[in-house]
């Protein structure tokens, strides 16, 4: 805003700012088509500094398509599409994961033949640089006590629970300041399960934005401030914590109104 | 039994030859599921190097040769394959077909169609005595030259953050990006690794034959290639094995076939090949068997 007059307008800026922030990523009017099958047709959202948003919905619904887009993976249209206030639109996955943009894409994908160490290894490559590091280190260790029993142990060797929480681990070592979770319970045992919520919620009150996508829809909109539900590439709903509670609302938005 | 082990050390230095070449192969297969018919041409570059400047300057012949491996192996990527990477295998494949082909060609124009000759490191064709048995000198210097090399791309591999990428892009590409994996930069790494392997295929083959021609690198380049399919191209390990059981397959048939079908050596490795897929499609050392296609 180069042309606007600075006199007098700084303080009703701040004050703006602090009433609602800018917001760490925006989403508006995102659609991704595959040769011409619609996968996700305007779906517009955001999640602020430090929130946890969910998106939840049946399979097919367009939530992997919309975080592949977003992390450069497919190619993807949208009105505006913003990190931290810059576009996200055209990037290369490896610009966008070095930017502080974390995804943990569905099925956790560790690297099987090598070493649940050089698997975290890897997870340091997006920073910015090694500062804090061995603290990061240390907290990721903390938080999955599980890995640290196992590091110098092949990854592929680890159980499904133990894989995806490699997974997480591995995109916390980035020290985003989102991270993006493409439905990390599944075929997770309920503890597995558990322990990943915990770690969701741990990693979210250390200050970093969290959108995290689920099937699991009553503890997705527990945990988020907004839930956002996707049914045939649109937003259909948008729900918040206190309807957590509420089974008929929940099977609604699940089944489409 | 001194002629058993002569035959066993030239065995094993065959094998070091091909083991390398299949190296430098399977690498760049890793991270592009290309394999690369061209790499011969990165060969044959290398090798002319080292043919015209190693009368005026040895030093400079190998220093060149190196660079030159390196620059050849880059200008491809960067010409010809960093086009074609979202393309499928075939294509890649056919593309390196083509591209082996036009610059035999512009060899042929350069240099022309008839072989260069010179005498490279002509010491190291000369036997030691030790303990009693004759060994080539450039059958040792060949298998200490490979095992310096295996080792350095294993360390490279394993404690380098760059080498650690690489196996991360060639288990899982889309998800090593994910992570902020450069995919220019791994896979402009790994043709460099390539082409300087393929410069020390290009020293031990010279210093052997003393010539090179055009299609000068097509040989050890089919034969590493075949290793790297019978070890399991996905499996670099696998893939340097299966180059070294070819070299040593070749080695000892040279020195154990009857005169009259010695010819036909080749022939016998290939029947191997045709054996070792027919029983395990996806190579000797890799997990599980192949693709169910029925």
């Amino acid at each position: 805003m180069p042309d606007t007059p600075v006199n007098g307008e700084t303080p009703q800026n701040a004050a703006s700012a602090s009433a609602r922030p800018e917001p760490i990523l925006d989403v508006q009017n995102l659609s991704v088509a595959y040769g011409g099958v619609t996968a996700v047709a305007g779906v517009s959202f955001h999640v602020g500094p430090g929130e946890l948003v969910g998106v939840i919905g049946p399979n097919g619904a367009g939530k992997s398509s919309t975080l592949l887009a977003l992390a450069g993976a497919v190619r993807g249209k949208a009105d505006r599409l913003t990190f931290e206030g810059t576009s996200l639109l055209g990037r290369k996955p490896e610009q966008i994961a070095r930017s502080g943009f974390a995804l943990v894409p569905e099925g956790h994908h560790i690297f099987g033949a090598l070493s649940v160490s050089d698997n975290l290894r890897l997870g340091e490559v997006a920073r910015r640089d090694r500062a804090g590091l061995a603290t990061t280190r240390e907290w990721v260790l903390e938080l999955f006590p599980i890995l640290r029993e196992f590091l110098g142990r092949p990854a592929g060797l680890l159980s499904g629970g133990q894989q995806q929480q490699l997974a997480i681990a591995r995109a916390l070592l980035s020290e985003p300041r989102l991270l993006v979770l493409d439905e990390p319970s599944l075929g997770l045992s309920p503890t597995a399960i558990d322990t990943v919520f915990e770690a969701i919620a741990a990693v979210q009150q250390a200050g970093t934005a969290v959108l995290l996508v689920e099937q699991r829809a009553q503890q997705t909109v527990a945990a988020a401030a907004r839930t956002h539900v996707l049914g045939e590439g649109r937003i259909t709903m948008t729900l918040g914590p206190a309807d957590a509670t509420d089974a008929e609302l929940l099977a609604k938005a699940y089944l489409g109104s | 039994m001194t002629s058993f082990l002569q035959a066993l050390i030239d065995a094993t230095s065959a094998g070091a030859v091909y083991a390398l070449a299949a190296l430098g192969i399977g690498l760049v297969f890793g991270v592009l599921r290309l394999a690369n018919f061209a790499y011969g041409e990165i060969i044959t570059a290398s090798a002319y190097t080292l043919i015209i400047v190693w009368p005026m300057n040895p030093v400079l012949a190998v220093l060149g040769a190196a660079v030159v491996g390196v620059a050849v192996a880059l200008a491809m990527n960067y010409a010809v394959f960093s086009w074609l990477r979202s393309q499928s295998a075939a294509t890649l494949l056919i593309a390196s077909f083509g591209l082996s082909i036009l610059l035999q060609r512009i060899y042929e124009g350069i240099f022309g169609a008839n072989v260069l000759s010179a005498s490279v490191a002509s010491g190291l064709s000369t036997s030691v005595n030790l303990g009693g048995v004759r060994l080539n000198l450039l059958s040792v210097v060949t298998i200490v030259l490979a095992a310096m090399l295996l080792v350095g791309v294993q360390l490279f591999l394993t404690r380098t953050s760059i080498g650690l990428q690489v196996q991360a892009a060639s288990a899982d590409f889309r998800i090593a990006r994910l992570l902020g994996v450069r995919s220019g930069l791994v896979i402009a790494v790994t043709f460099a690794i390539s082409g300087f392997i393929a410069a020390a295929v290009a020293f031990v083959l010279t210093v052997q034959s003393g010539t090179v021609g055009p299609s000068f690198g097509v040989q050890p380049t089919l034969f590493g290639l075949i290793g790297a399919v019978i070890g399991g191209l996905r499996n670099l390990r696998g893939a340097v094995v299966g180059g070294f059981v070819v070299g040593v397959a070749l080695s000892l048939l040279t020195s154990w076939l009857p005169p009259e079908i010695n010819p036909f050596r080749t022939a016998f490795v290939y029947l191997l090949v045709i054996a070792v897929l027919v029983l395990r499609p996806n190579g000797l050392f890799s997990a599980g068997a192949g693709k169910v296609r029925t």
